[in-house]
């Protein structure tokens, strides 16, 4: 056995036992340092070649009995000619391994996430790994720097990790086989333990609670009786069974990140839901629909959700047959249509009161035209839009303060698991310096048929894996899970740091001239319809390019230990300390 | 009391729909779907009415027209409840919708999790305009 550790920023081809994203021989350290802000977490890598892992144990402990240390093994996906690693099974009570995946070379890695709490004293605090392997025991350690830094309360930054409800039942056998799961509360302690693994991770689960036909699943909405001027919310118990305790925040009592309940949720209503859309455009679907947005209403407050922002939102595609409107993402100018005449059933039902409901609006296409000085930026509070439309409206973060608008970039779908963990550091990064209130990940429960083989668009969709191919009944944490919790720390961090100290810093780090340099200007093309953008070669050239590519994923350590260290800078290149920290 | 037919509920349901409707409730612009709003809502309307004419028979209806300009393709253009097996993309047609769209009544398909039964939507003219899907799933339904 033969044993080193790997920073959480590159990771070990399992085809090969190289560097995956170098293809280079692994430097083999057996020390390592590594910074770690109060009240969050870091990660290294601990690398065994030759491993039996029928025999294999790791144990790691710190010298501050308070700081917490977790071992994961990690799981190898099948990406074209490579073998990457993602999901992450934690280790037996004992130290042994659960998955054991038989591996080319014999390679063993093992993740290690360390939790320091905010109370924590600062300053070096050793940690030693011990494996042992055929009692043959190797210690290797690690130098951790406790720093200064206390991280803040989650939501400076919304990392919003979105998803569409079931895509859950269909990745454990024993849901899917279940017909009672909505009923017996298995379904809604296996989804709680997604919201609380998003929460650890500093993420927020989102979970669309209707498909595009406009089926909403048992428990996602309360039960509805009556029709016309007797529609009403008779039965609110699987509901509030699901939903209060992710609500009233004790779904969140253990999270060692924030206790607070649920920032943002979707509400069930859409243009088929709580009226049929069959009366669609008559007196009775505003009766109905104003009824039940009134029992939603009052339910709210009497049960005391008041930290939470429910979402109205639309997110029907014409492309789906069922509506004939996009309101998703608006394609045609005369598709604004729709969102007026729902506007106009909606309007004065919810607003004066102390619950907080809001229209939500993704809106890419006609950002420059709905943003400011326009119907939609006055009635709708939430707002989500692309991150290439949005890099040619700097002016658009200063309306939505105007309007009391929130704003988050969206994403789209993540890259395929083979880029650069750096990639990961792009949203929270481009929020942290543009003012973005938050960023949207499309998907994140995407599975396809064979997650832990070969996950849809190599995880281009999944952060997320199912654990009960583990005999584990949650789900698993994917490394880039963990790379984007580790993003998130430091961009946050950095919020409430001196901005313009920051705003240098992360210039500096990234090669631009200046905070203008996160913008673009407004190409030509944007004053003819979006259907008539090459979303090709002449859209690419007009937004900001990625800030990942051609750069060292090492840039990611640069830039949280200079926000953990407070930006001090002393001669070392990677400035603050004077041993090279990962 | 008897209980109604498909073949019934076909005929019931299709005297409903409007074909002149059918025929002009899909734009075509720049290769996008884009409905005329008002003919597309009147359809829908229709549909979902007739999916309720008798429940106990567990169908659901889908709207397939031929794709203008090509020989033998279909597109569903109006979903009631559920999509197509088949997606809802347009497809080279089968037999089935071949035999509807060329007048045939009540033509039966078969699938392994699934049947469906096709019958022609004619409009004012008493031209075929359109093929009108009863699909019984025998799992859940294909969403999406």
């Amino acid at each position: 056995m033969n044993a080193y550790l790997l920073s959480d920023l590159v990771r070990i081809n399992g085809a090969n036992g190289l560097i995956l994203e170098t293809g280079t021989i692994p430097e083999k350290i057996s020390s390592l340092n590594l910074i770690a802000p109060r009240g969050g977490f870091s990660s290294f890598q601990i690398i065994v070649e030759n491993a039996d892992k029928d025999a294999l144990s790791a144990k790691a402990a710190c010298s501050d009995a308070s700081i917490q240390i977790e071992l994961f093994e990690e799981w190898f996906i099948e990406t074209d000619d490579s073998l990457t690693p993602d999901c992450l099974v934690p280790l037996k009570e004992d130290g042994s391994l659960w998955a054991k995946q038989l591996l080319p070379k014999n390679i063993a890695c093992i993740w290690a996430d360390v939790f320091v709490p905010a109370e924590a004293k600062t300053g070096s605090n050793p940690v030693s790994v011990i494996l042992e392997c055929v009692g043959k025991p190797k210690t290797l350690s690690v130098n951790l720097m406790v720093s200064e830094t206390v991280l803040p309360e989650t939501g400076l930054i919304t990392c919003d990790l979105n998803n569409y409800a079931d895509a859950i039942s269909p990745q454990y056998p024993s849901m899917r086989e279940n017909p009672d799961r909505y009923r017996d509360g298995s379904y809604i302690a296996l989804e709680h333990e997604y919201y609380k693994m998003a929460r650890e991770h500093r993420s927020l689960f989102h979970n669309l609670p209707y498909r595009h036909s406009g089926k909403i699943k048992e428990g996602f909405a309360p039960i509805l009786s009556g029709e016309g001027k007797d529609m009403h919310v008779s039965d609110w118990s699987l509901f509030d069974k699901h939903f209060g305790p992710l609500l009233d925040g004790s779904a969140f009592e253990d999270s060692r990140v924030s206790k607070k309940p649920v920032e943002y949720m979707y509400l069930p209503f859409h243009l088929g839901w709580p009226a049929s859309y069959e009366k669609w455009g008559k007196k009775g679907y505003r009766t109905e629909y104003r009824r039940v947005l009134n029992d939603f209403v009052r339910h709210i407050e009497e049960k005391g959700w008041m930290k939470t922002r429910f979402e109205l939102f639309l997110n029907h595609k014409k492309d789906y047959r069922f509506f004939p409107y996009t309101a998703d993402e608006i394609w045609y100018e005369h598709d604004e249509e729709v969102m007026d005449r729902w506007y106009d059933v909606i309007k004065g039902a919810y607003e004066d009161t102390k619950a907080s409901v809001i229209v939500r609006i993704d809106s890419s296409n006609y950002f420059g035209v709905h943003h400011n000085n326009h119907r939609f930026a006055e009635y709708c509070k939430l707002w989500v839009a692309g991150e290439g439309m949005f890099n040619w409206y700097p002016e658009s973060v200063d309306a939505f303060r105007k309007y009391g608008n929130t704003l988050w970039i969206y994403g789209s779908v993540l890259h395929d698991m083979r880029t650069s963990l750096l990639s990961l550091y792009q949203w929270p990064i481009v929020c942290m310096m543009t003012g973005a209130d938050g960023f949207c990940v499309w998907n994140t429960t995407g599975a396809g048929k064979d997650p832990l083989k070969t996950p849809v668009g190599n995880g281009t969709e999944l952060l997320f894996y199912p654990g009960e191919a583990f005999l584990i009944a949650k789900p698993l944490a994917s490394i880039r899970l963990k790379t984007l919790r580790n993003a998130m720390q430091a961009a946050e961090a950095a919020k409430v740091m001196n901005k313009e100290d920051v705003h240098n810093f992360v210039n500096n780090l990234f090669d631009k001239n200046g905070d203008a340099d996160w913008w673009r200007e407004k190409p030509d093309f944007i004053d003819t319809p979006p259907r008539y953008w090459d979303f090709g070669e002449a859209f690419s050239k007009a937004i900001v390019p990625p800030l990942f590519v051609g750069k060292s994923p090492f840039l990611a350590a640069e830039f949280r230990n200079g926000i953990y260290s407070g930006l001090k800078v002393n001669d070392n290149p990677s400035g603050y300390s004077g041993f090279r920290y990962y | 009391m008897r209980s109604l037919t498909l073949t019934e509920v076909a005929r019931i349901a299709r005297m409903y729909l409007d074909g002149d409707r059918v025929e002009t409730l899909l734009l075509d612009k720049t290769g996008h779907v884009d409905y005329d709003f008002e003919s597309f809502n009147v359809v829908k309307a229709s549909l979902m009415k007739a999916e309720r004419i008798h429940p106990e028979l567990k169908y659901s209806l889908i709207l397939w027209t031929p794709r203008a300009g090509k020989i033998n393709v279909v597109e569903p253009i109006v979903c009631a409840s559920v999509l197509p097996v088949e997606g809802w993309r347009e497809i080279n047609a089968n037999e089935s919708q071949i035999k509807a769209l060329s007048g045939e009544e009540g033509v039966p398909y078969a699938r392994d999790c699934s049947a469906s039964t096709y019958f022609p939507v004619y409009n004012s003219d008493h031209e075929i305009v359109g093929a009108l899907e009863f699909l019984i799933m025998n799992d859940e339904a294909n969403d999406i």
